[in-house]
């Protein structure tokens, strides 16, 4: 596999449990304040910032037009998340929508 | 005809038969996050218009970028966009969350790249507009 498309493979997933772990963190908090304290935002900040300077360095190395759309990837890496590790459920015309989305951001996203 | 319009907390009103609905937070936040990620992106590109290689490691590079009102726009609205997210997080789900708010961010990005830095619009743009319309649409009725 070509290295740069590796590196938006993973930092797509970055991208997508840094989403879930923050979901974590936030979840039953009250404030903000309250849910910085958590380590688990903190980490999952970090997650994001990794996904970012890997994109930024497969953005550097390959080509835009492919990397732009696979990082919208991150969105399907975040409802297989959310199904298996928050049992999150969506009705069948939600699933529609957002499969919708994605294929509208990731023609949006194409050079 | 003028009709009183009069309803309790909990009772939506009614309009000539369409029900006015309240968008829910999960996808209101979203959007506003994907708004604010959107305008970031743009204010990134503007703010890189310097160079036409930016460079990670070169420290000039990076001095240019902190003293450009661009740059720190770019910061601030990733911020706010970022809080919008958590806002949307803290009881909305995740996959809705990042679903609306990337696929706004992209919409954002296209109209302000066509705005204001004069970017080709190609028929496979305008699927993708339609695209994204049909899917906030279906959001909507699923609500």
């Amino acid at each position: 596999m070509v290295f740069w498309l590796l590196l938006t493979l993973i930092a797509a997933v970055c991208y997508g449990s840094s989403i879930i772990l923050q979901k974590i963190a936030l979840t039953g908090k009250k404030n903000l304040l309250e849910a910085v304290k958590n380590p688990l935002l903190l980490v999952g900040a970090s997650l994001m910032l990794t996904g970012g300077a890997l994109f930024l360095k497969a953005l550097s190395m390959g080509e835009v037009s492919v990397v732009s759309p696979l990082l919208n990837l991150n969105v399907i890496v975040t409802w297989a998340f959310g199904k298996v590790v928050l049992g999150e459920k969506c009705e069948r015309i939600e699933w529609l929508g957002l499969a919708l989305l994605l294929s509208g951001s990731f023609l949006l996203s194409m050079v | 005809m003028v009709r009183a319009c009069t309803f309790t907390f909990g009772k939506l009103p009614s309009f000539h038969g369409l029900r006015v609905r309240v968008m829910r937070e999960e996808v209101k936040h979203g959007v506003v996050a994907g708004i604010g990620f959107g305008c970031a992106g743009l204010f990134a590109k503007s703010s890189l218009t310097f160079t036409t290689e930016f460079s990670l490691t070169n420290p000039q590079h990076w001095l240019t970028l902190l003293l450009s009102s661009h740059f720190w726009c770019f910061l601030l609205l990733n911020l706010l966009a970022i809080m919008f997210v958590w806002k949307a997080l803290k009881k909305g789900r995740a996959s809705m969350v990042v679903g609306v708010s990337s696929a706004t961010a992209s919409l954002a990005c296209f109209l302000g790249g066509v705005a204001f830095f004069h970017e080709t619009f190609t028929i496979l743009k305008l699927v993708g507009i339609i695209l994204l319309a049909t899917g906030f649409l279906m959001l909507r009725i699923s609500e």
